[in-house]
């Protein structure tokens, strides 16, 4: 199984809570980083001859590309690279910049998956994050993108929001899954060092944001969504099949500035640099070899998050679930988190590993 | 040098009096330190010394001195340290000299170490030298001073030196008077060797090195000699002279002299503070008075964070235990902590900074248990036994009467303060005695105390209610029967022995609830809920919750990038590692220190 993620780094502002790499470019920018991008696909085919079973293009906002440069980089993918009869490919959008003929293109170029950024439809909540949205833009790009005919639609949405209830997030909740959706992905909010909201608003307290985790995990169970893993939770069969092969440690390409790999056993990062990409768009960047004792620690922590969880024998020795019955349980020789687990994963996983 | 030449003293004071100032000066008079190596407060080479500056260690030097009579003289200046936990340390020195130069703060007056260290000094029928110093300071009054000294203290102090270290004003007039007015050392060169080891030091190239006293006889390179409490016998590889920098071989020490000797001792028996040295063929008769054994008053666990470095914190408490007689530690097992050791200590100063020479001179991290005294419990089957540490604490139904120790304390404070403090040592369950005025505005309030009251925070507390301007000493007086419980903490459950405590039952109830409360602010959230709770002899008279983690995971893996995961994931193993598993409740190091400090 093979995967692959192109990462545009282009954002028109950056986010209140963002602290991913993107930046504001100007067209020549995007040509000269176009270009790389299509020497990128070249290389990586060259020496990876495997189908690909996912693609997906995220950002920053890959939108930004504009359609023909979109046309044009997906168009390179399908050059160079075979895909698996049903692959699953992705393109993540944001609602301000979703068009109808946006999505034409995107259609034409052989997408069948989109992800939305929504994050909330409560205005004060968008203001807060700094979005570019509002609640009306959003419904309207989700309207759009089931009149242009994707069947596989994912929303983002975000709870642990500064000022967020119950209330408002059920709210965002009800109003989103009113619409076919097949896919939910709901992020907590982390505020993260240097960025402008960290700096102006507290964590939500534990209490509060745990109401708004079983909100959310009862609220989507209503909907027929499966609670796939941690943050994700989709219709049967909708599963994302990309995300899943972090968690699954299959293998990935990752192209582009900050971008991330794991191929072939090596993990590999390109520098949080777009000139530096363009100067080197192949081969992938900074590999770090992966021991023996960090593939079983990256196995366990990624694999607990999935609602499979994870055979026992990867387990440490000693390893008692009889301390986990209330996060987990065990099910045909294997041990998954429940939702109650799902929440405090960090810890458990780290008091499985490194318990006295 | 002739031994009538010769002069062997001591500088005494209360902290902060300018002791140590006072001894740079000295040493810059008698050119024994090249101006480039000049350091402020030389004597004080021990890095921790510097900078909390204080002396914690006795030091000994020798200067020479040319006098305004014309002759050149032999001055061996022993420094003392002034904090009243050590003031077992300053009576070592004392026992080397035969003068002490008594320094009075020109603004502050007489302080509570003046009087206990004068005392130790008559005690030793030392000459006793004023000097006041820090005269040029805005609120000096030397003449109120020397008069305070002649009153309190009882010996002349109107002509004593007048002086100001800091800046270098009439030091002189210190070594003057040092000369001509402390006796030269008796003793003869030609009688059997005793000498009266009164510190040592261990280097890691020489072995031990023995600071001495010659008290009689000679003692050369290549003596056979024997330490006579030990019986231990040694071949002197070097002796000599000690110097600021370093030491002088000199190969030959005479009586009446303070000097070193390294005799490849490795094992740190077979030297002991207070010890007589002699010759092995030549013995003489009687080993010298010594020391009146320390006793310790503080007494506490300390353990190895990392069991597996016990044997490493086994070899630094040898190691700090041969440079600090004072110290006392041996082995113990606690179920919560594991091996460790019980020490003793003079105080809680020197509980500080034992654990602060551990951590950064061995690099070692350690936990402490809540400091205890010595209790006295006396059984129902007439048995008596002695008590420091809680776990050993006897079932209640086995014990007769308990006892704990009480010591006297002198109290120097600005009378403006006296209602403060009366306040404070009443809440410490003194019992006042009386009051003295040492001049119009300053007095001596006597109280006896429970030493258990004082060594926790006393010293600080009293501190912060004079705005810094009491002072303390204390001695121990007896013990006193008293009403005592041993106090234990539950957590999840099971007892904690290393949090068990002996506290007087009228204490019993505050102290349980601020343990509670301290625990529940220093124990991580958890996956478990954890009941702390706080009982005596099973009964429960306090509770706190640590409640359950709720929410604990981080959502976001963009892109594939897993690098910020595998960074906390090895952020929480490091954070594991400095804690403890008790059970099934994992207490970091920083708890078992935070219950010591209960008032802050």
């Amino acid at each position: 199984m093979l995967s692959l993620y192109l990462h545009t780094p282009f954002c028109r502002r950056k986010c209140a809570y963002c602290a991913f790499y993107s930046a504001p470019a100007g067209e020549e920018t995007k040509d000269r980083f176009l270009a790389a991008m299509k020497k990128a696909i070249a290389g990586a085919a060259e020496e990876e001859k495997r189908p690909l079973s996912t693609l997906y293009l995220g950002g920053g906002t890959p939108a930004l590309l504009g359609e023909e440069r979109l046309a044009e980089m997906l168009q390179a993918v399908r050059e160079h690279f075979v895909f698996e009869p049903q692959a699953e490919r992705t393109v993540e959008l944001n609602p301000e910049s979703t068009t109808p003929a946006l999505l034409q293109t995107l259609k034409d170029c052989g997408i069948n998956r989109i992800s939305l950024g929504v994050q909330s439809l409560n205005e004060e909540e968008l203001k807060i994050l700094g979005r570019l949205h509002d609640r009306e833009v959003a419904l309207d790009a989700l309207q759009m993108i089931f009149e242009a005919g994707f069947t596989n639609v994912s929303v983002d949405v975000m709870f642990g929001l500064p000022g967020q209830t119950a209330e408002t997030f059920g709210a965002t909740l009800d109003e989103l899954l009113a619409y076919p959706v097949t896919h939910l992905s709901a992020y907590s909010l982390q505020l993260e060092e240097g960025t402008p909201l960290a700096e102006n608003a507290e964590p939500m307290d534990e209490e509060r944001e745990e109401e708004l985790w079983w909100l959310l995990c009862r609220k989507a169970r209503e909907q027929g969504f499966e609670h796939y893993e941690i943050s994700n939770f989709a219709k049967p069969g909708y599963a994302s099949r990309h995300n899943t092969a972090y968690w699954k440690r299959t293998d990935y390409i990752g192209l582009g500035p900050a971008a991330h790999s794991f191929w072939k056993g090596v993990r590999y990062s390109y520098p949080e640099d777009l000139a530096a990409f363009c100067e080197k768009p192949w081969p992938l960047c900074t590999p770090q070899s992966v021991s023996q004792r960090e593939a079983v620690e990256e196995a366990i922590m990624l694999g607990l998050r999935l609602k499979e969880g994870i055979p026992l024998e990867w387990m440490p020795g000693g390893f008692d679930y009889t301390r986990y019955e209330a996060f987990g349980r065990v099910e045909n020789g294997r041990f998954a988190l429940n939702e109650r687990g799902f929440t405090l994963s960090n810890s458990i996983i780290s008091d499985i590993l490194y318990r006295e | 040098m002739n031994q009538k030449n010769i002069r062997n003293f001591s500088i005494i004071a209360h902290i902060d009096h300018g002791k140590s100032t006072i001894a740079d000066r000295l040493l810059e008079l008698c050119n024994t330190v090249e101006q480039r190596e000049m350091e402020d407060q030389l004597l004080d080479n021990m890095e921790l010394e510097r900078e909390r500056g204080i002396t914690i260690k006795a030091r000994a030097v020798r200067l020479d001195y040319h006098a305004q009579n014309g002759e050149d003289y032999e001055i061996n200046l022993i420094d003392t340290p002034g904090h009243v936990d050590f003031n077992y340390e300053v009576s070592r020195a004392l026992a080397a000299c035969e003068g002490a130069v008594l320094v009075v703060d020109a603004s502050q007056g007489i302080e509570a170490q003046t009087l206990a260290n004068t005392y130790i000094a008559l005690d030793n029928d030392l000459e006793l030298i004023p000097v006041i110093n820090k005269i040029d300071l805005p609120a000096a009054d030397p003449e109120r001073v020397a008069h305070e000294i002649e009153d309190v203290i009882g010996i002349p102090a109107l002509d004593a030196p007048k002086v100001s270290a800091k800046n270098n004003i009439n030091m002189q007039s210190v070594l003057e008077a040092v000369v001509e007015q402390i006796p030269a050392p008796e003793g003869d060169p030609k009688a059997p060797l005793s000498a009266l080891i009164f510190d040592s030091y261990y280097d890691s190239y020489k072995g031990v090195i023995v600071y001495i006293r010659m008290m009689e006889g000679t003692l050369k390179n290549g003596d056979r000699i024997r330490m006579m409490a030990t019986g231990a016998e040694f071949d002197v590889v070097e002796c000599g002279y000690l110097r600021p920098l370093g030491f002088e071989a000199s190969g030959i020490l005479q009586a009446g002299q303070v000097g070193y000797f390294t005799a490849s001792i490795k094992s740190v028996e077979d030297t002991r503070v207070g010890d007589t040295v002699t010759l092995s063929s030549r013995p003489c008769a009687e080993p010298l008075p010594g020391y009146k054994p320390c006793t310790p008053m503080v007494f506490s666990g300390i353990y190895p964070a990392d069991g597996a470095r016990y044997d490493d914190l086994k070899e630094a408490l040898a190691k700090l235990k041969l440079n600090d007689a004072s110290f006392l530690f041996e082995p113990e097992t606690s179920v919560a902590l594991g091996f460790g050791f019980r020490c003793g200590f003079l105080g809680l100063l020197h509980m500080e900074i034992i654990q602060e020479r551990i951590e950064r001179e061995f690099q070692l991290d350690i936990i402490t248990t809540a400091p205890s005294v010595s209790y006295r419990v006396t059984k129902t089957d007439g048995s008596v036994l002695r008590i420091d540490n809680p776990t050993n604490y006897p079932d209640p139904a086995e014990i007769a009467m308990t006892e704990e120790p009480f010591v006297k304390a002198d109290i120097i404070t600005p009378k403006e303060f006296v209602g403060n403090i009366m306040d404070l040592c009443q809440d410490r369950r003194g019992i006042y005695k009386n009051m003295s005025y040492i001049d119009d505005n300053r007095v001596n309030v006597h109280y006896e105390l429970p030493l258990g009251e004082i060594i926790y925070d006393f010293f600080d507390t009293l501190k912060s209610r004079t705005r810094g301007y009491a002072s303390l000493d204390y001695e121990l007086a007896d013990y006193r029967e008293s009403k005592l419980v041993k106090l234990d903490i539950m957590l999840n459950g099971e007892v904690v022995d290393a949090l068990s405590f002996i506290v007087h039952t009228d204490k019993a109830y505050p102290r349980a609830r601020r343990m509670a409360e301290k625990l529940k602010e220093h124990i991580p959230r958890q996956l478990f809920e954890i009941p702390v709770q706080a009982c005596i002899g099973g009964k429960i008279i306090a509770r706190e919750t640590v409640k359950a983690l709720r929410k604990d995971v981080l959502a976001k893996c963009y892109g594939g990038d897993i690098t910020r995961k595998k960074k906390l994931l090895e952020k929480q193993k490091e954070g594991k590692k400095r804690m403890r598993q008790l059970g099934s409740v994992e207490v970091p190091q920083e708890a078992f220190m935070a219950v010591l400090k209960l008032d802050s």
